[in-house]
C-alpha cells in the first residue's frame, strides 16, 4: 500500500480538535418536568436503557473519529501496491454484428462495461483498447488517460461484420508481451470464449430467438443471360417453428413477398428469376428483407447487385455470314454493326464492346487492345494439316462460353491446331483429342480473345440451337459481363482495388439508389475494410460496378448462445468501478449518516 | 401580584349556572348552626325523620293529628334538623402545580385548581356552609378561616387571588397532616392537587381521612404529563428541585412512561375508593364548566 499524497496524513494532528469539538457541543436538550418520579420508574424498570443512553455518546465520538480517519485516508489517495512496471491492460471489445442485438443495447452494455475498466486507467495502469469487428482494430494504443479512453469508447459503433476473435486476441497478447509488470487481457463480448488462464471475460449478452438471411446470391439465367436467378437461404435460430416473410425489392421498389414456415433451428432455401426486362434500367440493386422483426436487424436484410442489361455494341467484320449475323440478332442486348474486312482500320475496336472477325485476321492484330472473337481463322493458328475431330470433350463445364450449350450432337470436320502464345491466361473449354477447338485468352491489361478452330463450313454447329447461345456467351464474356463474381461479399472483408480501381468508402443502403446531389462519393484506391452492409461502388476506367455487402453469418445470427456474467470479472478485478480512495470516502459518508441517525437526529428532533 | 389568568376566576353567567347545582356530601356531620345541610339532629326542617310519643313539655305544634285520628295516640312528628357544614378547600400551590410544558403554552394546573376552588366555595356558601380555604405545598401557606354566608364569597375570591409568590416542593403528609391536626370540627375536605409528592400521596391523604373528614380528591394533571411527546437525548430537570435525570427517550420509553402514569392514576383512585373518599381526575386543558357541571356530577360531588 502506498499513498499518492502522503503529506495529507499530517492532517491527523488535528484529531484532538475533533475531540474538543465533540466535548464542547451541546450534550442533551434540557427540559423541565413537573416530576421525575415517572421517568425514574421507567429507568428502574429497564436499567439497560439508561446504560445504552450513557453508551451512545462515547460511541458517537468513536464514530466521529473513525469518519475523520476514513476521510483522511481518502485524501491521502491510497493505492494498492503494484508490481514493478505497473499494470498493463488490453481491453478487447467485441464490435461484431450480433452486438447490435436489442437495438444496440448489448453493445451499449459492452461499452459501459468497458467504461468501467478504462476508469481504472492511471499512472500505474495503462490500458489499450481493441475492437474485434471481423478484423482487428486498435482503437487506442496503451494510454493512461482515462478521459481520452472514455471518449474513444463513446465514439465506437458496432459493425455489421462477423468472423472470429482469434486474431484480435493474438494482437492483444502481442501488445502485452512487450510490457513488464501485471498484465490483463479483458474481453467484453456477448458469447463465452474458451476458458483461458490469461483471459478475463465480461459477458453482456442476452440469449434470444432470431431469424436471418444467411445467403443471397445471383447468377445469369443460362437460358437467358440477361435474366438473373436469385438464391436466398433463410435461417430460424429459435426452438420453435416460425413464419417468415421475405420481401424482395429492386432498386428500392418491392416486387415480391414470399412466406415461409421454418422449423426451429432449420433453414429454408428460396430462388426466383429476375427477368431481363426488369434489369434493362436502374442500378440492379436487389434487396431481400425479412419483414418480421427480431432481436438483430443487421441480418434481416441482404443485398446483391445484379448486372443491368445495357446494350453491347458489336462490330462484325465479315464478307457475309448469315449464321453469325442471325445468331447476333437473336440476342436483343446486342447492337451489331457489319463491315467488310477491307474497311477495317486499326483502333476501330476501341469503340465497341466486342469485335468479331469472320474468317479473317487483321495484319496488325498483336498491337490491338480490346475484345476480339476470331471465328474460322485464328491469329494463333499453328499451320499445318488439319486434324479430324473424333470425340468432343468439354473440359471446363463451368465455362461461361458454354452455358446452356449442348455439344453432344455437334459434328465437326477437320480442325486446325493452335499455338499457345506467351503472356496470356488461357482456358480451353472444348477439346478434341487433347487439341483445343475453342480458346479463351485474357491479358492482364484486360484484353480478351476467343478463337475457334472451326468455321461454319466444317461443322453443323451453326444449325444447332446452341450456336446463338454460344455466340451470345462469347460476346458477353468478351464484354466482361460474366455474372460470376458479382455476388455479395461478407461484411468485414477487405476489398483490395485492382490497378486503376477505386471503391466508395460509404455504402448505399439499397433503398437509396442515388447519393444526394450535394454528396460526392468518397472514393479510395487503398484497400477498404467493408464494415457496414450496403452497396459499394467500384469504379475503373471502363465504368463502374456495385458490390453488395451482407452480414450473412450463422455465428452472428444465432443468439441462443449469448450469456451475461458481469459479476465475475468485477470481483476478479477488485471492485473496478471505484478507486480505493473513493471507497474510503464512501465509507466515511455512510458512517456519517449512521452517526447522524443514531445520535444527532434524535437530539434535534 | 396574581397572574393575568387569575383576574377573573369565572364570569357571572357561570355563576348563574352554579345556582342550579348543590354540593353533595355522602356522610352526615354535626353542624353548629342551622343551615341547609342534613344533620343527625332532628329539628325544624320539612324533611321527615321519625315519630315518637308525646311527652309533657313538647311543642304541641309538632303533634301529628292524623295519627291521633287513626290510633288515638299523641305522636310527635320529628323532622331533620338542617345544619351547616365545614367545607375545607385545600389547593396545592407547589411548583409542580404551577408547571407548564412550555412558558406560553396553556394554563397551569394551579390556575384550574383555583377556578375549581372558587366554584366549590361558591356552592358551599350558597348552601350556607362554612367554607375555609388553604394553600399548601410542603406546608400550609395560607388560610382564609371559616366563613359563612354568601357575602363571604368575595373574601374567598380575594384569598384565591392571593397566590403565594413561589411554589415549593410538595409534601402532602406534612401539609395535610398539619391541617388535620388543627381542625376541631369534622367536615368535608376538598383537596385539589396533582399528588406528585416524591414521598407518596397516601400519608397526606390519610391524614385527612384519619380525622374523619369526608375527603374528595380533585386530581389535576397536565396532558403533557400524561402523554409527553419530547424525545431524544434529554436532560430532565425537576421543577421542584428534586434533581436531574438524563434519558434518551424514544417511542418505547414514552410508552413505558404513559404506562407508569396510568398506574399512578389507578393507584390514587383505588386508594380513595378503599377509604370512601371521592375522586375526580381532571386534565388541565378541560373546560372549566365541563369539569364543574358534568364531571363533578358524574363523580357525585354535586347534584
Amino acid at each position: 500500500m502506498s499513498f499518492l499524497f502522503p503529506a495529507t496524513l499530517f492532517l491527523g494532528l488535528v484529531a484532538p480538535v475533533v475531540v474538543a469539538l465533540y466535548l464542547h457541543r451541546p450534550r442533551r436538550r434540557e427540559q423541565e418536568v413537573s416530576s421525575l418520579q415517572f421517568w425514574q420508574k421507567v429507568l428502574d424498570r429497564q436499567p439497560n436503557r439508561q446504560f445504552l443512553g450513557r453508551l451512545r455518546n462515547p460511541f458517537s465520538l468513536l464514530l466521529q473519529l473513525l469518519i475523520f480517519l476514513l476521510l483522511l485516508l481518502a485524501l491521502a489517495r491510497p493505492e494498492a501496491s503494484r508490481p514493478p512496471g505497473g499494470r498493463s491492460t488490453v481491453v478487447v471489445l467485441d464490435a461484431r454484428a450480433r452486438m447490435q442485438a436489442e437495438e444496440g443495447g448489448i453493445f451499449r452494455a459492452a461499452v459501459n462495461a468497458a467504461q468501467g475498466v478504462v476508469g481504472q486507467a492511471g499512472p500505474e495502469n495503462e490500458i489499450a483498447l481493441l475492437t474485434a469487428e471481423g478484423s482487428s482494430r486498435i482503437v487506442s494504443p496503451f494510454s493512461t488517460d482515462g478521459k481520452d479512453l472514455r471518449g474513444r469508447l463513446d465514439a465506437l459503433a458496432p459493425s455489421d461484420a462477423g468472423g472470429g476473435m482469434e486474431a484480435t486476441l493474438a494482437l492483444g497478447r502481442r501488445l502485452l508481451a512487450g510490457k513488464a509488470g501485471d498484465k490483463r487481457l479483458i474481453v467484453i463480448t456477448d458469447r463465452p470464449l474458451p476458458e483461458l488462464s490469461d483471459l478475463e471475460q465480461i459477458l453482456v449478452g442476452k440469449p434470444g430467438d432470431n431469424a436471418a438471411i444467411l445467403a443471397l446470391a445471383q447468377r445469369a439465367l443460362p437460358a437467358s443471360p440477361q435474366s438473373a436467378v436469385v438464391f436466398a437461404k433463410l435461417g430460424n435460430f429459435s426452438t420453435a417453428s416460425r413464419d417468415l416473410e421475405l420481401e424482395l425489392a429492386l432498386d428500392g421498389r418491392p416486387f415480391d413477398l414470399r412466406k415461409f414456415r421454418v422449423a426451429g433451428g432449420g433453414e429454408a432455401d428460396f430462388s426466383t428469376v429476375i427477368p431481363g426486362e426488369m434489369l434493362r434500367n436502374g442500378r440492379g440493386f436487389l434487396t431481400a428483407r425479412l419483414v418480421s422483426s427480431d432481436l438483430l436487424s443487421a441480418d434481416d436484410t441482404a443485398r446483391v447487385a445484379l448486372a443491368t442489361g445495357q446494350t453491347l455494341r458489336v462490330l462484325l467484320i465479315s464478307d457475309g455470314n448469315p449464321f453469325l449475323e442471325g445468331a447476333l440478332k437473336a440476342d436483343s442486348a446486342l447492337a451489331v454493326e457489319i463491315l467488310q474486312p477491307t474497311a477495317w482500320r486499326a483502333g476501330m475496336g476501341e469503340n465497341f464492346d466486342a469485335v468479331i472477325f469472320d474468317q479473317w485476321v487483321p495484319e496488325n492484330f498483336p498491337a490491338e487492345r480490346g475484345a476480339f472473337f476470331f471465328f474460322g481463322r485464328s491469329p494463333f493458328d499453328a499451320g499445318g494439316e488439319k486434324l479430324p475431330v473424333l470425340e468432343l470433350e468439354v473440359t471446363e463445364p463451368q465455362s461461361p462460353l458454354f452455358w446452356n450449350v449442348d455439344v453432344a450432337a455437334i459434328r465437326f470436320g477437320p480442325a486446325g491446331k493452335f499455338f499457345i502464345p506467351e503472356g496470356w491466361r488461357i482456358s480451353r473449354p472444348l477439346e478434341s483429342a487433347g487439341e483445343p477447338l475453342v480458346l479463351a485468352l485474357e491479358k492482364p491489361d484486360g484484353s480478351r480473345v476467343v478463337t475457334t478452330a472451326f468455321d461454319t463450313g466444317s461443322t453443323n454447329f451453326p444449325l444447332r440451337a446452341g450456336f446463338p447461345l454460344f455466340v451470345s456467351n462469347v460476346v458477353h464474356w468478351l464484354a466482361g459481363h460474366d455474372r460470376a463474381g458479382e455476388d455479395g461479399v461478407l461484411a468485414g472483408q477487405t476489398f483490395v482495388p485492382a490497378e486503376g480501381e477505386k471503391i466508395s468508402r460509404h455504402p448505399l443502403s439499397g433503398e437509396e439508389t442515388e447519393r444526394p446531389a450535394d454528396e460526392a462519393p468518397s472514393l479510395t484506391e487503398a484497400p477498404l475494410r467493408l464494415k457496414k452492409n450496403g452497396f459499394y461502388e467500384v469504379r475503373d476506367p471502363q465504368g463502374s460496378r456495385w458490390i453488395g455487402v451482407n452480414t450473412a453469418s450463422r455465428e452472428e445470427s444465432d443468439l441462443r448462445n449469448a450469456q451475461a456474467n458481469r459479476n465475475l470479472p468485477f470481483l476478479r478485478s477488485g471492485w473496478i468501478i471505484l478507486h480505493p480512495w473513493q471507497w474510503l470516502a464512501l465509507a466515511g459518508l455512510t458512517l456519517t449518516l449512521i452517526e447522524w441517525l443514531l445520535h444527532h437526529r434524535r437530539v434535534t428532533e | 401580584m396574581p397572574p393575568a389568568e387569575d383576574t377573573d376566576l369565572f364570569d357571572a353567567d357561570f355563576l348563574a349556572r352554579l345556582e342550579r347545582v348543590r354540593l353533595q356530601v355522602r356522610r352526615i356531620f354535626a353542624g353548629s348552626r342551622r343551615a341547609e345541610r342534613r344533620s343527625r339532629r332532628t329539628g325544624a326542617s320539612l324533611e321527615f325523620a321519625d315519630y315518637r310519643n308525646y311527652v309533657s313539655g313538647d311543642d304541641p305544634r309538632r303533634i301529628d293529628w292524623n295519627i291521633y285520628g287513626r290510633i288515638e295516640r299523641l305522636m310527635m312528628k320529628l323532622t331533620e334538623e338542617e345544619e351547616d357544614l365545614d367545607v375545607a378547600i385545600l389547593v396545592d400551590c407547589s411548583a409542580s402545580m404551577r408547571w407548564r410544558p412550555a412558558p406560553a403554552q396553556g394554563a397551569s394546573k394551579l390556575a384550574l385548581a383555583r377556578q375549581l376552588a372558587a366554584a366549590l366555595a361558591y356552592l358551599s356558601l350558597h348552601n350556607m356552609d362554612r367554607v375555609g380555604l388553604w394553600y399548601f405545598d410542603a406546608t400550609l401557606k395560607g388560610e382564609s378561616g371559616y366563613q359563612r354566608g354568601r357575602a363571604a364569597f368575595h373574601d374567598a375570591l380575594r384569598f384565591l387571588r392571593a397566590v403565594p409568590e413561589q411554589g415549593g416542593t410538595t409534601n402532602l403528609a406534612a401539609s395535610l397532616g398539619r391541617f388535620g391536626r388543627r381542625q376541631r370540627r369534622r367536615g368535608l375536605a376538598l383537596v385539589l392537587s396533582d399528588c406528585l409528592d416524591p414521598a407518596g400521596f397516601a400519608d397526606g391523604l390519610a391524614a385527612v381521612t384519619g380525622r374523619h373528614f369526608a375527603l374528595h380528591l380533585l386530581h389535576v394533571m397536565d396532558p403533557a404529563e400524561c402523554d409527553p411527546t419530547a424525545s431524544g437525548d434529554l436532560l430532565l430537570r425537576d421543577c421542584e428541585g428534586a434533581g436531574e435525570l438524563a434519558v434518551t427517550a424514544g417511542p418505547g420509553m414514552l410508552n413505558l412512561y404513559r404506562e407508569e402514569v396510568r398506574t399512578f392514576r389507578e393507584s390514587v383512585k383505588s386508594w380513595c375508593a378503599k377509604r370512601g373518599a371521592g375522586y375526580s381526575f381532571i386534565l388541565a386543558d378541560t373546560a372549566f364548566d365541563e369539569v364543574v357541571l358534568r364531571m363533578f356530577r358524574r363523580d357525585g360531588l354535586v347534584r
